[in-house]
């Protein structure tokens, strides 16, 4: 593998393409959705070269789609293209893809409690319910929430409940839904990077936004944002983080994986850049909701 | 109606957790202190005059206040009164003695807030039924744009469409007789525009570009 390259073609201290879009539910008081992944090109490729393509999907992300018109279909990371073209031989582009994360996120609220007993008489209570569509991953996921959907809606719950000025609305809810629609490793920052953009969508009042991201280890390096092709490499670390990015507080840390303490102050550091950059991802997605007015007049 | 750009300073539009000023300045409504930093709440538009600063929120719910004038919709009639939706997390009661004759449910009221609870829930008073009409929703926070400044927006309405228009604090926009549409597509227009100024200079062209043919402002039912 080149030595400043990634497995799908990134820097390593590089974050996916993120693309936020605020106030997309007309339903909810508060919405957003994050598609945040790489782009990929789909690719014909000669049959011959089969093996070939097999040893390189080892260290790269390339996946492999099975046969058209006599052909190989390969999806390789668009990033990644210019540094394995040579070993593809003759190739024929047939299409754009996309390899990543989508959320969308639902906020309601604040509403009256129901059942009227989770209210409290100081203070909003925000409630957080991650869920994974069944097809959001390669094979079939139950539907039923188990015991990694409950731990992540509680961990995203607390995170949240930290940066709302919850006294505002006592005897309240906050509901927050977010539901996953694709996944590629990372999907409890990118449900919280939405929901945050979705709760400043409805109005609720917050300390700052919430910004969260995944920084690790994968193949020797330390690594930001991982694919899911890079948290099942053998020495992979994933350590998902959300920052409160004007006071640099952190909100969520959780670790997969274990690192030498040098490490671990690499990723936090790393990870607390790339939260910022995060954060001004989800400023901007604000803003354009109303740009958006003024431009049509 | 002198336009809003000439006396108002700027406002801009912030997102929670921007810096508005790095001032000593008096804290408004939507900001809150941080490293002796004033920085936003909410998502609207921020302001620094005379010495204070606020952010004017553009999205969100009503909360009852004491003396606002609300539109709400009776969902319960009770021995002593009324349960009224005030379009709030919050609940609002009206007794039988602050209304005049009968009020049943589904019944459209307009009254004032009298009191608010510790858990924010309302009393009202002064009410009355609203019969007839059209009742529209906008965004609460954006209600004070539908007014304008001393009632400029409000009485603009009024006067082009010919309409009986009440605004309640929540949101909830009562019309009657005149053009109801033209009135109906201008609030919302409003509602959608509410974060850019010189607004009014547009709805008047707006209402003038659109007033049906015929100036018939009788047939007010």
């Amino acid at each position: 593998m080149s030595n400043d390259i990634r497995s799908d073609g990134r820097k390593f201290d590089e974050l996916r393409s993120i693309s936020i879009e605020a106030g997309i539910l007309d339903q909810a008081d508060g919405s957003a959705r994050v598609r945040w992944g790489i782009h990929t090109k789909k690719l014909l490729v000669d049959p011959r070269k089969e093996s070939k393509i097999r040893s390189l999907a080892e260290q790269y992300y390339i996946m492999l789609r099975g046969k058209q018109d006599k052909k190989l279909l390969v999806e390789v990371p668009e990033k990644l293209l210019p540094y394995i073209e040579d070993d593809l031989g003759k190739y024929q582009i047939i299409g754009d893809g996309f390899k990543g994360n989508v959320a969308v996120v639902a906020v309601h609220g604040p509403r009256e409690p129901i059942p009227r007993h989770v209210g409290d008489p100081y203070r909003s209570v925000v409630r957080f319910r991650y869920t994974m569509a069944p097809f959001s991953v390669p094979e079939r996921k139950r539907p039923a929430p188990g015991r990694r959907e409950v731990e992540i809606s509680k961990v995203c719950k607390e995170a949240l409940q930290r940066v709302v000025f919850a006294e505002e609305y006592p005897m309240t809810v906050i509901d927050v839904f977010a539901e996953i629609l694709a996944a590629d490793a990372g999907t409890r920052v990118t449900a919280l990077t939405a929901a945050s953009v979705a709760l400043a969508d409805a109005g609720i009042p917050m300390r700052d936004l919430v910004s969260a991201v995944a920084v690790g280890r994968a193949f020797g390096h330390i690594v930001a944002d991982l694919t899911k092709f890079e948290e099942d490499a053998e020495d992979a670390v994933d350590v998902p983080m959300a920052v409160i990015p004007g006071t640099e507080e952190f909100v969520l840390l959780q670790m997969d994986g274990r690192v030498t303490k040098k490490e671990m102050d690499d990723i936090i550091e790393l990870g607390l850049a790339k939260a910022k950059e995060v954060a001004e991802l989800q400023r901007k997605a604000l803003k354009e909701k109303y740009a958006k007015v003024v431009e049509n007049e | 109606m002198a336009d809003e750009n000439v006396e108002r300073p700027k406002r801009w539009l912030v997102v929670p957790g921007e810096v508005v000023t790095e001032e000593r300045v008096k804290l408004g409504p939507g900001v809150y202190v941080r490293d002796g930093k004033v920085v936003a709440k909410t998502v609207g538009l921020a302001e620094v005059k005379n010495g204070v600063a606020r952010v004017i929120p553009l999205e969100g719910k009503y909360v009852p206040k004491v003396g606002d004038s609300i539109i709400g919709i009776i969902v319960d009639v009770k021995i002593p009164g009324y349960d009224v939706d005030i379009n709030s997390p919050y609940t609002a009661f009206l007794p039988k003695d602050a209304v005049e004759g009968d009020v049943d449910y589904g019944d459209v009221v307009v009254a004032t807030v009298k009191y608010v609870d510790e858990v924010r829930n309302a009393l009202l008073e002064n009410a009355s039924v609203l019969k007839g009409g059209e009742l529209i929703h906008i965004i609460p926070s954006r209600v004070p744009r539908v007014i304008g400044k001393n009632a400029s927006m409000i009485s603009l309405l009024k006067n082009k469409t010919g309409a009986a228009i009440l605004v309640g604090a929540n949101g909830r926009i009562w019309i009657h007789g005149g053009h109801v549409n033209l009135a109906k597509e201008a609030i919302f227009k409003i509602e959608r525009e509410a974060h850019t100024s010189g607004l009014t200079d547009r709805i008047t062209k707006f209402l003038d570009d659109n007033i049906p043919a015929e100036e018939s402002d009788e047939n007010v039912e």
